[in-house]
């Protein structure tokens, strides 16, 4: 049995999984003759395959060394054995107690219980997206597979109870989007093969320019916010879109005239309103990334009925989420012309435009952790001289040591290299070390997290993980989209807060200590989590040595779950992505449960109550993309799938 | 009763092999222990140098290492009457010391996620385990270090304890498929592993040519 050869073996991967399936297999023990003839037949075809082969022989051999020097047992071990086993045959003889595990007592590890994270808000998550669709059958497909239809033993569909999947898919090439929204209730074990294709109900039609960078919900899922990308009609703008028709006099802005283009709208500077943060010593400033009034695009386009604008002339850098009570939506922008780096943003939901809050333009926005906001920074003294990065592109040469960070930011890349001193047609990659902070939009406080090196921190909902890249940043003109991880890996870390930290510092009565934090929040200030210190435990664990170009690591509302996605370094819209198993009674990485090992993924995905949505990348032989559920009960996994479909996005 | 004496000259002239292996006897219910220590005495003899290294290499921590060869054999002990046939008892050896491995595995785990109040008990390396690091510093030891345990665990087994397909299986306490896949996935990940050690240790060197040239360039 031969497969038909193969002219361009990259077209079947598969094959050559085979192939080494079959030569590994054959170092442990002998193949049948079909077996054997199939892996001569394709080593003799490809002379890749021949050389990887005689490279895991090799490393084969180097494995094998080892038992040249065979390391020497303790001379006292068999007294010791001996002894235990005696104490255990006496013990067994007394007809005592159960056995216990350990018989000869070691120095005891420290005890589980002494946990120094706190609660924060839990996240209760409505189940109910749209209420009157929990009850339909989610497979309805003519010609479909149906789990009643073949019900093949091991495949036995497993009944889920989930968040629903919202995600958007394109109906005509690109400007008009469905948005959808899928309830999973019944997944299947690894092959899918078992259940309906997951189906959405249409929720919402969006006009939009092109396809958005990100689609964020809020947690009562009554709007979504639309984040497009510096491409289209409807570029360098956030849009607040409600889901379900606003309710009269509801939270919505009212001077937002529906259907009209958010580019023509006029600046309009933030009201002093006591909901709003505290100016931070920003306020005499204009929100000037946010007033776009400069923009020359006058053409209406169609938006969204009721949709405004909450911030024009930006594009957004890396994640915008709502706070878990679903009060604020944070994220950090850049201006869209590329004149700075990016700062962090925080929208109150009845201002008209978000307020930026630091103006370091050197702030990313990671996640929120209780009512506070986790960000972090790359301060322009900090790793002092630029370095060249290894690995990040061919052809770096080192930086000359002449380089010094400027005081006014290069208008060419966001960063603060000073163009002046670089020489001519050298990329320069700048090695930045991040420092990350807590920032209370209520307050405007800020306080840094002491550890350094701390980039893009997440914690989970119980406040006792959190996972972030520990290492450098890289940024410079080389560099595209003007930052990139450096040296480092991503991380799984125990989390350290003093209990008055979090959610203690809400309050219009903080407003007072927000001139502590006046420029860019980059100093700790006086917030009761000033008073201890607040960071990762420094016990990390590694999730993912680098290098690697960027993440996104995300826990689900209970915080046993972490979903990790890492970009490809070629294209960073598509990654490998994992679901890390936590159990949050002992602490422990359950090694047993895989329950997805490295999928491929475009960027964007969502975790959320029992369940991981992703989407799969489109094929190169023009298959669509499909949106990917895996989703759990207990420590039971299943998957489920859309039909493909085209521009697909998963709203988060 | 057990010979608790070590010769102390000769580490290889460990207590004999049992007289009569257990011909005959009772798979469970009665259980006899002048028989099991006997039994568990010859295992050692043959076999606590091979599980020692095995846990050393999956555990890196010496100490470590002997204390848990000791527990797997006091387990051997206690669970001899689980033993069908005498002939496999070095893959059910090998099966007790991949759960003994793999519990400490998952304890270590713990210690190291959760935060420590008060004293800093565990947070610093201990002089043993920067002394082993030493020791397993080559890039071969660093790259299995890297690999995840279990395709570790299945490559050890497999190329350095000579376990079959399914003997690996049954002590990793998986199917025979499974532990080809492990082991496929395990070679993989050692290719990759060890050509990153490569590129780092390379690099390494450049960096130290560099800075011997940086040195010399300023002694001049």
């Amino acid at each position: 049995m031969t497969l038909p050869f193969r002219r361009r073996h990259h077209d079947d991967e598969g094959t050559h999984d085979r192939a080494r399936a079959l030569w590994s297999m054959a170092m442990l023990e002998s193949l049948s003759d079909s077996d054997r003839e199939w892996l001569e037949a394709h080593l003799a075809s490809c002379a890749e395959c021949r050389q990887e082969h005689d490279a895991y022989l090799a490393d084969r051999r180097l494995l094998r060394s080892l038992r040249e020097q065979p390391p020497e047992p303790p001379r006292d071990l068999w007294a010791r054995t001996a002894a235990a086993i005696e104490q255990e045959a006496a013990r067994h003889r007394r007809g005592g107690l159960p056995i216990a595990d350990r018989l000869v007592p070691r120095q005891r590890r420290a005890p589980i219980g002494a946990l120094a994270g706190i609660l924060v808000a839990v996240v209760v998550l409505a189940v109910s997206f749209v209420p009157q669709y929990l009850g339909q059958p989610a497979g309805s497909v003519p010609g479909s597979l149906t789990a009643e239809a073949t019900p093949e033993p091991g495949q036995s569909p497993l009944d889920v109870i989930t968040a629903p999947v919202g995600y958007v898919a394109s109906t005509n090439g690109g400007t008009t989007y469905q948005f959808q929204v899928a309830n999973v209730d019944q997944v299947c074990s690894s092959d899918k093969a078992g259940c309906a294709p997951l189906t959405g109900s249409s929720q919402a039609t969006i006009q939009l320019g092109s396809k958005p960078l990100a689609l964020v919900s809020s947690p009562t899922k009554a709007q979504v916010v639309v984040i497009n990308g510096a491409g289209g009609s409807s570029a360098g703008s956030v849009l607040v879109v409600p889901l379900t028709t606003p309710a009269p006099g509801g939270s919505t802005s009212p001077s937002t005239p529906p259907s009209t283009g958010p580019t023509t709208r006029p600046t309009a500077p933030p009201t002093a309103s006591p909901a709003t943060p505290p100016s931070s010593g920003l306020g005499s400033q204009p929100p000037s990334s946010a007033g776009a009034s400069e923009s020359p695009v006058t053409t209406p386009i169609p938006t969204p009925a009721g949709a405004k604008s909450i911030a024009d002339g930006v594009v957004v850098v890396g994640e915008a989420r709502y706070s878990p009570d679903g009060r604020w939506l944070a994220f950090s922008a850049a201006p869209i012309d590329g004149s700075t780096g990016p700062d962090l943003y925080v929208w109150n939901g009845l201002d008209p435009l978000a307020r930026r809050v630091t103006d370091d333009h050197a702030t990313y926005f990671s996640s929120w952790l209780g009512d506070t906001i986790l960000a972090s920074r790359l301060p322009a003294d900090g790793s002092g001289a630029p370095e060249s990065s290894p690995g990040a592109s061919a052809g770096v040469t080192p930086a000359p040591p002449s380089v010094t960070p400027s005081a006014t930011p290069s208008p060419s890349d966001g960063s603060e290299a000073s163009p002046a001193s670089s020489p001519a047609n050298a990329p320069i990659v700048i090695v930045r070390q991040p420092v990350s902070f807590v920032f209370d939009p209520a307050t405007g406080a800020s306080t840094d997290i002491p550890t350094p090196d701390v980039w893009l921190p997440t914690v989970d909902s119980t406040g006792r993980f959190v996972t972030y890249w520990s290492g450098t940043v890289d940024t410079g003109p080389a560099i595209p989209g003007g930052v990139q991880l450096g040296v480092g890996r991503l991380v799984l870390d125990g989390w350290i807060q003093p209990l008055a930290g979090v959610g203690a510092s809400t309050g219009p009565s903080a407003a007072s200590s927000s001139g502590a934090s006046s420029s860019s929040g980059a100093s700790a200030s006086a917030t009761p989590a000033a008073s201890g210190a607040i960071g990762p435990a420094g016990t990390p664990i590694d999730l993912v040595v680098g290098p690697i170009s960027a993440f996104d690591a995300r826990f689900d509302p209970q915080g046993t779950r972490l979903a990790v996605w890492v970009a490809d370094s070629a294209d960073p819209t598509v990654g490998t992505l994992r679901l890390v198993v936590l159990d949050h009674g002992n602490g422990r990485i359950n090694d047993r449960l895989d329950p997805l090992p490295s999928v491929r993924a475009l960027k964007g995905i969502s975790i959320d109550e029992g369940r991981l949505a992703w989407v799969t990348p489109p094929g190169q032989d023009g298959n669509q993309s499909t949106v990917q559920v895996l989703a759990w009960s207990g420590d039971e996994f299943g998957q489920v799938q859309t039909l493909p479909g085209a521009q697909l996005t998963i709203v988060r | 009763m057990l010979n608790t004496s070590t010769p102390a000259t000769d580490a290889r002239r460990w207590p004999a092999t049992p007289s009569g292996p257990r011909a005959g006897a009772p798979v469970s219910g009665t259980w006899d222990h002048d028989t099991a220590g006997a039994f568990v005495e010859g295992l050692f003899a043959r076999h606590h140098a091979e599980i020692y290294a095995y846990l050393l290499r999956m555990l890196r921590d010496a100490d470590l290492a002997a204390d848990l060869t000791q527990d797997a054999f006091v387990k051997a002990y206690k669970a001899y009457a689980s033993l069908q046939k005498d002939e496999n008892a070095r893959a059910w050896l090998y099966q007790i010391a991949h759960r003994v491995a793999l519990d400490e595995l998952r304890r270590r785990r713990i210690v190291r996620m959760v935060p420590l109040v008060g004293e800093a008990r565990g947070a610093a390396p201990s002089a043993e385990h920067l002394s082993m690091d030493v020791r397993l510093s080559g890039p071969l030891e660093r790259a299995l270090a890297r690999i995840p345990p279990r395709q570790r665990e299945a490559l050890l087994l497999a190329e350095l304890h000579d376990l079959s397909g399914i003997e690996l299986a049954a002590a990793m306490g998986i199917s025979h498929v499974a532990a080809r896949a492990i082991l496929t996935r395990a070679r993989q990940s050692l290719r990759a592993a060890l050509a990153s050690e490569k590129d780092a240790e390379r690099a390494a060197e450049a960096e130290r040519d560099a800075l011997y040239a940086e040195r010399a360039g300023n002694d001049r």
